[in-house]
């Protein structure tokens, strides 16, 4: 048995936007070859969380490692080059660009065009209607399609580290189950996870570790099943 | 008829000229939404670097074709590295703070630049015929001249180059995402910096060619041929939809075949005044321009 390895560690993060202090010294560890989730209400500072991680955002001190390796700093190309790649808040897919170039510009740091090409063929083997929609422009596909799309897009330059913000904003209840369904598989063929979600049962269902953020400081963190029993979690985050 | 073909090839001929110009607009605007006041100055520098090299290499004395392309790909590159530079000392430091800042920071160095041409330069400086030209009369009165047969090829050759580039290469497609999103193009591992860096660079580019296309048909060059140019080019692009390559492009044509019909048929004085009031007219009807917002493409 081999011991849990962090692939992201978070220590003593603090983010400020001007006066605004975003994140007070937050730690989170996101293991390896783990689904971690990061719960929190609206304005918590989840999506500032990840823009951090991500090189968006500068934190103002704390550190933030790759395996071993600091990444807090670096530009954020940088930081996807390293083997972290986010499907941010909203989806942001390319609107004017079709699903195709959508896919390619998420293997913007790989050369290996044959390589691209499978992994293009494995996302559509995942979201068929992505494959039909191929040469559409982004812009034109359906919430749920544009979800499809930029969790592909962030698979696309074959992440160590996947980052999720609120995959499931917006989108149907059954749409949201097979989102969350290929997230376990991805996570299932090797890819760490730290999935943002407001979706806290959902969640928690399907991650091993949870983290919840209340007005930018960590509240609570433990494995995912004991959160799901939490009174207090349940209150707040499960409707009762 | 006549004098409409003949209006026809100049209108295209100075069209073309504005449209290679106003793409240089419309992709940092896309870019950056940025107005780059001193695109003008960068077209207006690659004429004198032309004619700088075309001396140095002694292309003005011993005319050639292999010539004219060396001094074609120095003016050019020329061009690249002040856009370039341009944006990595003035607009970059600034990417931060509000648009006026910027925008403020691009009409100084647009006259920074103008100013160093007066000084450097002098006044106005005859530029030297470079290629053998030819005149055509096609029929009684209709004259195709090799200046015209110039700038159709470069330019039609620029065009479907930048297409490629835009549409084809993962450059492009940076290009396009950048203009979208800079965060989400970072997201993607896109060194956006790069880019931005890039698209000064084509824009440039293409002004370089437009300058010395314009000093082969010209034989004049001057340092304020950049706000004058510049000027047009920018209505062109704001007539085609800022932020819209095909905008350019129709937006140079027709403004270029504005200013000569108008100057063929009503008065050569109102030449200019055509150009606002084109301006004016799509300010008012259709503010976002021929190709503006609807448009698919847009960098
Ligand atoms: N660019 C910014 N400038 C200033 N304040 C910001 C900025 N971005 C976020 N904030 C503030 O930081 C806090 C955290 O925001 P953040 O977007 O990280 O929250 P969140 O947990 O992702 O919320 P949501 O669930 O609504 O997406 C909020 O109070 C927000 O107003
Ligand atoms: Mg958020």
């Amino acid at each position: 048995m081999s011991a849990v390895v962090n692939a992201l560690e978070l220590r003593d993060l603090d983010v400020w936007y001007g006066q605004i202090h975003a994140l007070h010294s937050v730690n989170v560890n996101v293991e390896e070859g783990r689904i971690t989730t990061l719960l929190g209400a609206n304005g918590a500072g989840k999506t500032t969380l990840l823009r951090t991680i991500s090189g968006l955002v500068k934190a103002r001190s704390g550190t933030i490692r790759l395996g071993a390796t600091p990444i807090q700093g670096l530009e954020a190309h940088e930081i996807v080059r390293r083997g972290v790649s986010q499907s941010p808040e909203g989806r942001q897919v390319f609107p004017n660009l079709t699903v195709k170039e959508n896919l390619q510009l998420g293997a913007w740091i790989r050369s290996d065009k044959a390589g691209i090409e499978a992994d293009i063929a494995r996302i559509v083997g995942i979201w068929p209607r992505l494959g039909e929609r191929m040469a559409q422009a982004a812009g034109t596909l359906s919430g749920g399609e544009q979800q499809m799309l930029a969790i592909g897009r962030a698979m696309m330059s074959r992440p160590k580290v996947l980052l999720l913000d609120e995959p499931s904003l917006g989108l149907a209840p059954v749409v949201v189950a097979g989102i969350f369904e290929t997230i376990k598989a991805i996570n299932a063929e090797g890819t760490t996870v730290l999935l943002v979600e407001q979706n806290a049962h959902l969640a928690l269902r399907i991650a091993h570790t949870g983290y919840v953020l209340e007005t930018g400081a960590i509240q609570q963190s433990g494995p995912a099943k004991d959160l799901l029993d939490d009174d207090a979690i349940r209150a707040a985050y499960l409707g009762g | 008829m006549i004098l409409f073909l003949q209006q026809l090839i100049n209108g295209l001929s100075l069209g073309a000229i504005y449209a290679l110009i106003a793409l240089g607009y419309t992709m940092v605007y896309g870019t950056l939404q940025l107005i780059n006041f001193a695109h003008g100055e960068v077209y207006m520098m690659g004429a004198f670097a032309a004619l700088y090299l075309a001396k140095w290499l002694g292309v003005d004395q011993n005319p050639s074709v292999p010539g004219v392309i060396v001094v074609a790909v120095g003016a050019m590159a020329f061009c690249a590295v002040l856009g370039m530079t341009i944006e990595r000392v003035a607009y970059r430091p600034l990417r931060k703070m509000s648009r006026l800042n910027m925008l403020i920071t691009a009409i100084g160095v647009s006259l920074l630049l103008q100013n160093i041409g007066l000084l450097a330069f002098g006044a106005l400086q005859s530029f030297p015929s470079l290629l053998p030209e030819a005149k055509w009369e096609l029929t009684a009165g209709l004259v195709l001249r090799s200046q015209d047969v110039q700038i159709f090829t470069t330019t039609v050759a620029l065009m479907l180059a930048l297409h490629h580039i835009v549409e084809r290469t993962q450059i492009g497609r940076a290009m396009r995402a950048v203009s979208h999103s800079r965060d989400t193009a970072a997201l993607m591992g896109i060194p956006v910096d790069r880019v931005v860096s890039f698209t000064f660079a084509i824009g440039s580019v293409l002004a370089g060619a437009a300058a010395l296309l314009i000093a082969l048909d010209k034989h004049k060059i001057e340092p304020t041929m950049g706000s004058a140019y510049g000027l047009k080019a920018f209505v062109a692009a704001v007539l085609g939809g800022i932020g819209s390559i095909p905008g350019a492009v129709a937006g140079g044509l027709l403004l270029g075949l504005a200013e000569t019909m108008v100057s063929g048929y009503i008065a050569s004085t109102w030449r200019d005044a055509i150009a606002f009031i084109l301006l004016i007219g799509i300010l008012l009807y259709k503010p976002s321009g021929l190709f503006g917002k609807h448009t698919v493409e847009k960098v």
